[in-house]
């Protein structure tokens, strides 16, 4: 095996490459892709949890990994039984009242 | 100056038309001048009014696109007091002219002002889309109106066009007022009907206005007759609770002047 250049060099300098395109990313945008992609909302910051330069399609590209965090719920009675989500005709139009409630008040 | 109603819903076939036809209608039997503006290519105001598509000289298109003077558009009726500007299909294309206009989500509202102090009520009919053409007619309007189909699924029309509007009233119109939501097509016998009118009051309150129009077979045929139900029968409860509408409207605005 020939070194021909050195190892931590090149480390360093994709790291620093991967540095930059962090810094690069339009977070908005990125954000807006993300939700639409999972439909979620995202409530808190996104943060990026690994990135690594990838081949993509025989070219270079990167794939950057977020953290997202996600708060989720589950209803249940006071015997502890699991309360399914209320999905019927009435209580989805209940739910939307009370959105187009909050809207109103808005305007 | 006159108040401009924008009459809207994201979803099709609710009763926008109906409104716009039989609210104006009865404004000018109650005795205000009134201008109906059809701001949707289908035209089905401007044939609901009487009006033979094929026969107009002059129509809200050539207006927008700069042909005529919007005076010169307006054309009478067969109810005194009611003047219409009327379309027909051509005013698709509007939709892509105004895209390339400067100012583009104001062009209607510039159009209609020489208009205002002609009319006390000038009604908007809009089309069942979020295109740029119903922009125009919610940035040029008072206040908004929006029909609401005894039906489970108007809800979520209903939402997503509350969102578009705040978005308007941010953006483009800081002065849009909601006039309100109206309930049509309530069938008394109907459990559903009943549910959505209980819903509604209990969480749009004053929002929903308290005239309530009933499914009717001759609110259905008026409009294909081309005559507002009042002129044909005024005596129908459709045709009556459209002139209660009319007068709770009235009643609204004084008091949010007063
Ligand atoms: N209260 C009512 N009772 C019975 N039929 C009605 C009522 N209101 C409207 N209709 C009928 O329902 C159909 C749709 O109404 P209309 O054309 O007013 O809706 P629209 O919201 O303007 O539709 P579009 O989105 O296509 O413009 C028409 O055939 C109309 O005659
Ligand atoms: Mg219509």
């Amino acid at each position: 095996m020939t070194k021909v250049a050195n190892t931590e060099v090149l480390e360093k300098a994709r790291n620093e490459l991967l540095e930059k395109v962090k810094g690069a990313l339009e977070m908005k945008e990125i954000r807006r892709i993300l939700e639409d992609q999972h439909n979620l909302e995202i409530s808190d910051d996104l943060e990026v949890h690994n990135s690594q330069i990838i081949i993509h399609n025989n070219r270079i590209g990167y794939k950057i990994e977020f953290e997202v965090l996600l708060s989720l719920s589950v209803l249940l009675d006071e015997n502890g039984v699991y309360i399914p989500p209320d999905e019927t005709p009435e209580g989805n139009i209940d739910q939307l009242g009370g959105l187009a409630e909050d809207i109103i008040k808005e305007m | 100056m006159g108040h401009i109603i924008c009459i809207a819903n994201l979803k099709g076939g609710v009763g926008k038309t109906t409104t716009a036809v039989n609210l104006s209608a009865s404004f000018a039997f109650i005795g205000k001048k009134t201008l109906l503006i059809d701001c949707d290519p289908q035209g089905s105001a401007t044939t609901g009014v009487g009006l033979s598509k094929k026969k107009l000289a002059l129509t809200l298109y050539d207006a927008l696109s700069g042909k005529s003077p919007i005076e010169k558009t307006v054309l009478d009726t067969d109810i005194e007091g009611l003047k219409v500007i009327p379309v027909r299909g051509e005013f698709f294309r509007a939709e892509l002219e105004l895209m390339s206009r400067p100012n583009k989500e104001n062009v209607l509202r510039n159009l209609i002002s020489p208009l205002r102090d002609c009319y006390d009520y000038i009604i908007l009919d809009t089309p069942p889309s979020l295109g740029l053409v119903s922009i125009n007619a919610m940035t040029a309007a008072d206040s908004l109106l929006i029909p609401l189909q005894c039906e489970f699924l108007a809800y979520e029309s209903l939402v997503q066009l509350l969102k578009f509007a705040r978005l308007v009233k941010k953006r483009l119109n800081s002065s849009l007022l909601l006039a309100g939501i109206l309930l049509t097509m309530y069938d008394m016998g109907e459990k559903t009907s009943q549910q959505i009118v209980a819903n509604a009051r209990k969480h749009l309150k004053n929002a929903v206005f308290k005239t309530v129009i009933p499914r009717s077979a001759q609110l259905r045929e008026s409009s294909a007759q081309g005559k507002p139900l009042l002129l044909s029968d005024p005596d129908a409860v459709g045709a009556k609770s459209y002139l209660e509408l009319a007068h709770e409207i009235i009643k609204r605005k004084a008091r949010t002047l007063a």
